[in-house]
C-alpha cells in the first residue's frame, strides 16, 4: 500500500520502512482479513523475488572475480530491492533483504577499491613473500621458497636496526648500585705444603752432592790411585788404557777419562806416550799433556789397531808432536812383533816414533816443562772401548767402581 | 673515598659520584633535597636504569624507590628528572616514561638526529639480538600496513609465509620457541600489544603495536621499508591510507 518512492538511491532511506508499517498499521483494521488473505501468497513473493535477487548478485559477484561487480549492476540491484521491499510484511522477509544488501555492501566494496591505483590494498602473504625474497636477495646460497634462514634474518636485522631508537643495557661487573671495594682475604698459608717438601729435601739433599764437589772429590780420588799405582809399579808410569778404561762399563770410563783430563790440566798427572821395551830414563817432555798426540803416535804404532783408533783421532786438530831434543832415537817394530801393553820404562819419541800413552802422576807445584801447553778433545766410543778392552787384556778396572754404579759387565 | 664513575662524555662534564646510600646525610626537615645527595642518588638511578636496561623490561617506579632512594622516596620526580639529565648528555639516551605511569623506559635520541645511511655505527644492537630484530621489525611492519591492528588469522598466514610457526612448540631454528617470543617476551618488552577480542567467535588475538614499538620506530622509516620490500619504484604515497598516518605522526612529534 504504501508506495516506496522511485528515488535512485542506493541508501535505502530512513522513512520508507517506517511509512510502510504506518500505513500497514492504519489499514490493517480495514483490510485484515484480506492481507491475511493475501499475505501467505504475496510473502512467498516477496521472498521469491529476494531469493531471485540474491541469485543474481551472486552470479554476477562469481562472474566479476575480483575486481567486484560493475556499479551500474548493483545500483539496478539495490534499485529491484528498493521496489520489492515495500511489500515486506515480516521479519523473514526483511532478513532477506538485509542479506542482500549486504552483498551489495560488500561488493561495493570491492568494487571500489580495485578501481583506485592498484597497489593500495596491503595483503600480508604478498608482503611476507617479498620480503623472503628481499631477505634472501644477497644470500649466495639459494633455499627453499618459505626458508629464511639464520644468516639473512641476521643480515635484515643488521641493515633495519638502525631504525630503532635502540638502547643498550651495561652489565656491571660488581653491581650496580651499592658496592665498596672487595677486601683482600688473606687467607691463612697452608702448611701441608711444607711437610712434603721437607719429606723430599732430606733424601734430595743426600743424593744431589753438588757437582763440582763430586768432581773434585772423584779426581782427588783417581790422583790417590794414580798415585798409588806409580808407587806399586816402582814409579813407572801406568799404562794410560789401564787407568782409565774400566771394563765392566762404559760410562765409568767416560768418566774416569773426564776426571783424568781434570787431573792432567791441574798438571798433577802427566801423559806421555811411551816407547815399548826401551829406555829407562823418562824425562818430562817438553810439551805437557797431550794425550792426543800420543794417541796418535800409538796408532800409528800398531797400524792393525789403528783402524779402531782412527777414530779417535778425527776430532784432533792438534799437530804431530814436536820434536825434544832430548829424546832418543829408538827404533820402530815391525808389525808383527806387537809387543804387549805393560809397564814399561817409558821412553819419549821423537816425531814419527810410536808409544802407548801413560800417565803418571805429579806433585802439586811442579813446574811445566817448556811452558808449552797443548790441548785436545780425546774420545774413545763404544766400540773402541770393547776394542780396547780387547787388545790390552783389561780385567780389572784399576779405578773402583763406586759401590753405588757397580754394573754387570757387558759382554 | 667516593669512586669516581668514568665519564664517556667531554671532560667538562662533571663527574657525578655514585656512593653507597648510607653515606648520604639525612634529609632535612623540610623535605629539600641537598644537591650533592641529589647527584648521588641520581646517579645510582642512572645505574639501575643502565642495568635494567639489559632485560628490556621497563623499570618501575616503586622498584627505584625501594632500591635506590629508599628514605628519599618523596624526591623521586627530582631526581628522576636529574637523572635523565644526565642519561642525556653522557649516553644520549631519553628516558621516557610509557602509558601506564610510573614505568619508565629509555630510547636512543642519538639515532633520531643522524638520518643517513652510515647511522650503523651508532646502533647498539648486540649480536645476538641481530635476528630478533629483524623478525620484530617484520612483524611491526605487517601490523602497520594492516591498519596497525592484526588478526590472529592473518597474522599466522603472514608468519608461516615467513617460515615460522607460531603454534608449533618446535624450536625454530633462528629464533628458538617463537610462541614463547611473541607472546610473551615481546609483550613484556613493550613492542607488541596483544589483546584477546572476545567478540569474534573462537576469541583470537589481537597484534598491535607496543608503546616500545611506537617510541623507538618511526613510522615513516616503516612505510619506506616496505617500499623498499615491495620495489618497482613504490612510494610511501600509494599508500594512502598508511601516508596518511605517516603525516599524522610527522606533525605531532
Amino acid at each position: 500500500m504504501a508506495e516506496g518512492s522511485k528515488k535512485t538511491k542506493k541508501k535505502r532511506p530512513q522513512e520508507e520502512p517506517s511509512a510502510a508499517t504506518d500505513d500497514a498499521a492504519d489499514n490493517a483494521t480495514d483490510n485484515e482479513v484480506a492481507d491475511v488473505q493475501m499475505s501467505e501468497e504475496a510473502n512467498k513473493e516477496v521472498r521469491d523475488r529476494y531469493r531471485h535477487l540474491l541469485q543474481t548478485v551472486q552470479e554476477q559477484a562469481d562472474k566479476a572475480g575480483q575486481a567486484g561487480v560493475d556499479i551500474a549492476n548493483i545500483h539496478t540491484m539495490v534499485n529491484e530491492a528498493n521496489q520489492a521491499f515495500p511489500a515486506v510484511k515480516r521479519p523473514r522477509e526483511a532478513a532477506l533483504d538485509a542479506q542482500f544488501l549486504k552483498t551489495c555492501g560488500v561488493l561495493a566494496k570491492l568494487n571500489i577499491e580495485s578501481s583506485q591505483s592498484n597497489l593500495t590494498v596491503f595483503r600480508p602473504s604478498e608482503f611476507a613473500q617479498k620480503l623472503v625474497y628481499f631477505m634472501q636477495r644477497d644470500s649466495e646460497i639459494k633455499r627453499a621458497e618459505n626458508e629464511v634462514d639464520y644468516a639473512s634474518w641476521r643480515r635484515f636485522g643488521r641493515a633495519v636496526s638502525s631504525l630503532f631508537k635502540k638502547t643498550i643495557g651495561i652489565e656491571p661487573m660488581l653491581g650496580a648500585l651499592e658496592w665498596e671495594k672487595p677486601k683482600v682475604v688473606r687467607k691463612a698459608r697452608v702448611t701441608e705444603k711444607d711437610k712434603e717438601t721437607q719429606k723430599k729435601t732430606p733424601t734430595e739433599v743426600a743424593n744431589a752432592v753438588s757437582g763440582e764437589e763430586r768432581q773434585t772429590e772423584e779426581v782427588l780420588r783417581l790422583y790417590k790411585i794414580l798415585n798409588r799405582r806409580y808407587r806399586e809399579s816402582g814409579n813407572h808410569p801406568v799404562c794410560f788404557f789401564s787407568f782409565v778404561v774400566n771394563p765392566d762399563s762404559y760410562p765409568l770410563t767416560a768418566e774416569n777419562l773426564f776426571h783424568t783430563s781434570f787431573l792432567v790440566r791441574e798438571q798433577l798427572a802427566v801423559v806421555e806416550e811411551v816407547h815399548l821395551l826401551l829406555s829407562l830414563f823418562r824425562p818430562l817432555l817438553p810439551y805437557p799433556l797431550s794425550l792426543l798426540i800420543n794417541i796418535y803416535i800409538f796408532l800409528s804404532l800398531f797400524p792393525t789397531l789403528s783402524t779402531y783408533y782412527i777414530s779417535i783421532l778425527t776430532p784432533f786438530a792438534i799437530p804431530l808432536t814436536q820434536p825434544t831434543p832430548n829424546s832418543p832415537q829408538l827404533p820402530s817394530y815391525p808389525d808383527s812383533q806387537i809387543p804387549l801393553p805393560l809397564f814399561h820404562p817409558p821412553t819419549p819419541t821423537p816425531t814419527g816414533e810410536h808409544g802407548i800413552p801413560v800417565i803418571s802422576p805429579r806433585e802439586q807445584g811442579q813446574a811445566t816443562v817448556g811452558g808449552i801447553s797443548s790441548q785436545c778433545i780425546v774420545s774413545i766410543s763404544e766400540k773402541e772401548w770393547r776394542d780396547i778392552v780387547k787388545t790390552f787384556r783389561i780385567t780389572q778396572s784399576m779405578i773402583p767402581t763406586p759401590a753405588s754404579r757397580a754394573k754387570k759387565r757387558k759382554s | 673515598m667516593p669512586r669516581r664513575r668514568i665519564v664517556e662524555d667531554s671532560s667538562d662534564e662533571e663527574p657525578s659520584q655514585s656512593q653507597p646510600a648510607s653515606q648520604l646525610s639525612q634529609s632535612q626537615g623540610g623535605g629539600e633535597i641537598s644537591d650533592q645527595d641529589k647527584k648521588v642518588l641520581a646517579g645510582n638511578v642512572c645505574n639501575y636504569f643502565l642495568v635494567s636496561d639489559c632485560k628490556k623490561i621497563p623499570a618501575k617506579r616503586s622498584d627505584i624507590v625501594k632500591s635506590v632512594l629508599k628514605d628519599h622516596g618523596r624526591h623521586f620526580k627530582e631526581v628522576m628528572a636529574e637523572a635523565n639529565r644526565i642519561m642525556e648528555r653522557v649516553y644520549g639516551y631519553k628516558v621516557v616514561e610509557l602509558e601506564k605511569k610510573n614505568q619508565f623506559i629509555m630510547i636512543n635520541t642519538l639515532m633520531m638526529n643522524n638520518q643517513d645511511d652510515d647511522n650503523l655505527l651508532l646502533a647498539p644492537t648486540s649480536n645476538s639480538e641481530v635476528a630478533n630484530i629483524g623478525l620484530v621489525t617484520a612483524i611491526l611492519a605487517g601490523i602497520f600496513m594492516s591498519g596497525q591492528v592484526m588478526q590472529e588469522g592473518p597474522m599466522r598466514e603472514y608468519l608461516k609465509k615467513l617460515g615460522i610457526d607460531i603454534d608449533s612448540r618446535e624450536e625454530h631454528p633462528t629464533f628458538g620457541n617463537v610462541t614463547r617470543y611473541i607472546h610473551q617476551d615481546l609483550v613484556r618488552q613493550q613492542y607488541l600489544q596483544i589483546t584477546l577480542n572476545k567478540d569474534v567467535e573462537p576469541p583470537s588475538n589481537e597484534y598491535r603495536w607496543g608503546e616500545r614499538a611506537h617510541k623507538e620506530l618511526s613510522k615513516k622509516d616503516i612505510l619506506e621499508l616496505v617500499c623498499k620490500v615491495y620495489g618497482n619504484q613504490t612510494r610511501p604515497e600509494d599508500w594512502v591510507a598508511q601516508w596518511k598516518i605517516v603525516k599524522k605522526e610527522e606533525k605531532e612529534s
